[in-house]
C-alpha cells in the first residue's frame, strides 16, 4: 500500500508544523542549557531535578510514537485487552520507583547503569550488560528514527528519508545544545501537548459518536474486539508487562534520571509518572474503536487513530494528531540520545578507551558523542532495515534477561557475579530460542524465567557478601 | 465473554478523567517547585 494515499495532511502544512516545532525545540534546548558549565550539569542536569519535571520527563519518555499510534492499532486488532495490556507498560515505571530511590541512596555520585554493574559485579558482567544495553539502545533509537520517517510520510506524504532526517536533526540539535536539561525541559512541554491532544480526541469520539453507537456497531461487526477472553490478547498482556519491566530496569534512560533527580524525588516521580501514564494508551486506543461506527475503511491498522481524528475534526484533527505524534517521538528520541550518549561516554570511551580522561575533557567529548550517535542512527535509519515491531520484539529476549541481575544486585548482598553474567547470557539465548521456535510473544517471558532461575540458584552457591559502602564512593 | 457497554464506558471515562487531570497535576507541581526554587 502506498501510504501517501492515507496522508491526512498536505505536505505544505506538514512542513509548516515541522518548521515551527524545530525552531521552538531548538531554541528551548539552548535556553534550558545556557547556564550549564560542567559535565554533571550537561549529562545529569546538576542532579537536582524536582518532582514536576521529574514525573513529566519519565512519563513523556515512556509515551513513544507506539503509545499514540500502536495503542489504537492494538485496539483495532486485539480489542479491549489490547489497550489494557498496553497500559500495563506503566507497571514498569511504578516498579522502578523503589529502585530509583535505592539507586540514589547506594550511588549518590553514580553516572550510568553501567557504573553500577561494573562496581557491583565486576568487568565481565559489565561488558555483557553493556553489549545488551547498547544493542537495545541502538535498536530503540533506530526504531524511533524509522518511526519518525514512516509516520511523517504516512501523515503528510513527506518522503521517508526527509522526514526521518528532520526529526533526528531536531532532537540531536537541542540535546547537543542543552544536554539533559534541554531533554527534561522539552519533555515537560511535550507531555502536556500529548495529554491535551489525546484527551481532546477521546472527548470528541464520546460526544460525536457515543458509547451506544460504538458498542452496538462493535458487537455486530467486530465482536471479537469486545471479547474479554481473547487468547492472543491475554498472551500479549503478560509479554508486554515483562518486556516493559526489562526495558525500564536495565536502560540508562531511567537510571540517568534516577541519578539526576534531587534526593527524595525519584520514588515519587516514577510512581506518579506510572499512575499518570497508565490511562493514556486506553484513551488513545479507545479512539480506534470508533472506526466501525464511523464506517471507516481502514487500509492499514496503524493508521486507524489518525483516520478517526481526521474524520471527526477534519484538518484540525489531522494537525492535532501530527503534533501529538511529533511530540511523542521527540520526547523519547531526545531522552534516548542523551542517555545512550552518557553510556557511550562513561562506559565505552572513559571505561575502555581513555580511563584517565578528566571531567573537563569528558564535558567536551559529551557533545561529540551526541553528534556521533545521531549521525550513526541516521545512517542506520536510511535503508529502512526492518519494521518497527520486529526490531522491538527482538529486543524482548535481551532486556528481560537483565531484570533479575539488576534487582538482585540492588537488594541482595550475596547476589553472585558469575550468576549475573550467566543469567544474562543464558536468559538472552533462551529468549531468542523462544522467539524463533515459538513466537515473539514468549521471548521476554522465557528470557526472564531462565534469568531468574540462574540468579536464584547462583545465590545459594555464593559465599562472599557485598559491601554496599563500596558503591557510595566517588566514581573514578 | 463480551464486554458490556457499561464496562467499556466506565473504563474509558475513568481513563479519560485521569488523562485530563494529568496536565493540571503537572502544572500545579511545576508552580509549587518553581515557587520553592526546586525546578532543577
Amino acid at each position: 500500500m502506498n501510504s501517501v494515499q492515507t496522508a491526512i495532511l498536505d505536505a505544505n502544512t506538514g512542513w509548516v508544523i515541522l518548521a515551527l516545532f524545530s525552531l521552538l525545540w531548538i531554541w528551548l534546548g539552548w535556553f534550558f542549557g545556557r547556564k550549564t558549565k560542567d559535565l554533571e550539569g550537561y549529562t545529569l542536569a546538576g542532579r537536582n531535578v524536582g518532582l514536576a519535571l521529574g514525573a513529566a520527563t519519565a512519563m513523556a519518555t515512556w509515551m513513544t510514537s507506539n503509545t499514540t499510534m500502536a495503542a489504537p492499532q492494538l485496539a483495532y486488532q486485539l480489542g479491549i485487552w489490547g489497550i489494557l495490556g498496553y497500559s500495563l507498560g506503566s507497571v514498569g515505571l511504578m516498579l522502578f520507583a523503589p529502585l530509583a530511590r535505592r539507586i540514589r541512596e547506594l550511588m549518590p555520585n553514580g553516572f550510568t547503569s553501567g557504573d553500577f554493574i561494573r562496581r557491583r559485579y565486576g568487568n565481565l558482567t559489565w561488558r555483557v550488560f553493556l553489549l545488551i544495553s547498547l544493542v537495545y539502545a541502538i535498536g530503540w533509537l533506530v526504531s524511533l528514527g524509522m518511526a519518525g520517517g514512516v509516520l511523517i510520510h504516512a501523515l503528510t506524504g513527506i518522503d521517508y528519508r526527509i522526514g526521518m532526517s528532520v526529526i533526528l536533526f531536531i532532537c540531536v540539535a537541542y540535546t547537543l545544545l542543552g544536554g539533559l536539561r534541554a531533554v527534561i525541559g522539552t519533555d515537560f512541554i511535550q507531555a502536556l501537548l500529548i495529554l491535551v491532544g489525546v484527551s481532546i480526541l477521546a472527548w470528541l469520539v464520546i460526544t460525536r459518536v457515543g458509547f451506544d453507537a460504538m458498542h452496538t456497531t462493535l458487537a455486530t461487526e467486530r465482536p471479537e474486539l469486545l471479547n474479554l477472553l481473547m487468547p492472543a490478547a491475554i498472551m500479549f498482556l503478560f509479554n508486554n508487562l515483562l518486556f516493559g519491566i526489562g526495558e525500564i530496569f536495565h536502560s540508562n534512560v531511567w537510571w540517568s534520571r534516577a541519578f539526576a533527580f534531587r534526593q527524595g524525588v525519584g520514588f515519587r516521580a516514577y510512581l506518579l509518572a506510572g499512575l499518570l501514564w497508565l490511562p493514556v494508551p486506553i484513551v488513545a486506543g479507545f479512539v480506534a474503536l470508533a472506526a466501525p461506527a464511523l464506517g471507516l475503511n481502514v487500509p492499514s491498522a496503524d493508521m486507524v487513530g489518525p483516520m478517526v481524528a481526521a474524520e471527526l475534526l477534519g484538518m484540525g484533527g489531522a494537525v492535532l494528531v501530527f503534533i501529538v505524534v511529533f511530540s511523542a517521538l521527540a520526547s523519547s528520541l531526545d531522552s534516548l540520545l542523551a542517555a545512550t550518549s552518557d553510556l557511550v561516554l562513561r562506559d565505552v570511551y572513559k571505561g575502555h578507551l581513555k580511563p584517565d580522561a578528566s571531567p573537563e575533557h569528558l564535558y567536551k567529548a559529551a557533545r561529540w558523542v551526541v553528534l556521533g550517535l545521531g549521525l550513526f542512527t541516521w545512517l542506520l535509519c536510511l535503508p529502512r532495515l526492518a519494521t518497527l515491531a520486529a526490531v522491538l520484539h527482538f529486543m524482548g529476549a535481551f532486556v528481560a534477561s537483565t531484570i533479575w541481575p539488576i534487582v538482585a544486585g540492588l537488594y541482595w548482598k550475596r547476589a553472585s557475579t558469575t550468576g549475573a553474567t550467566l543469567a544474562m547470557v543464558l536468559g538472552t539465548a533462551a529468549g531468542l530460542w523462544g522467539y524463533f521456535a515459538i513466537g515473539f510473544y514468549v521471548a521476554a517471558l522465557i528470557s526472564a524465567f531462565v534469568s531468574m532461575l540462574v540468579v536464584v540458584l547462583a545465590r545459594r552457591a555464593s559465599s562472599r557478601p557485598f559491601d554496599w559502602n563500596s558503591l557510595r564512593q566517588e566514581v573514578r | 465473554m463480551i464486554a458490556g457497554q457499561a464496562f467499556l464506558s466506565l473504563v474509558v471515562l475513568i481513563a479519560l478523567a485521569v488523562t485530563m487531570a494529568a496536565p493540571l497535576i503537572l502544572a500545579i507541581l511545576w508552580i509549587r517547585d518553581w515557587k520553592q526554587r526546586q525546578l532543577w
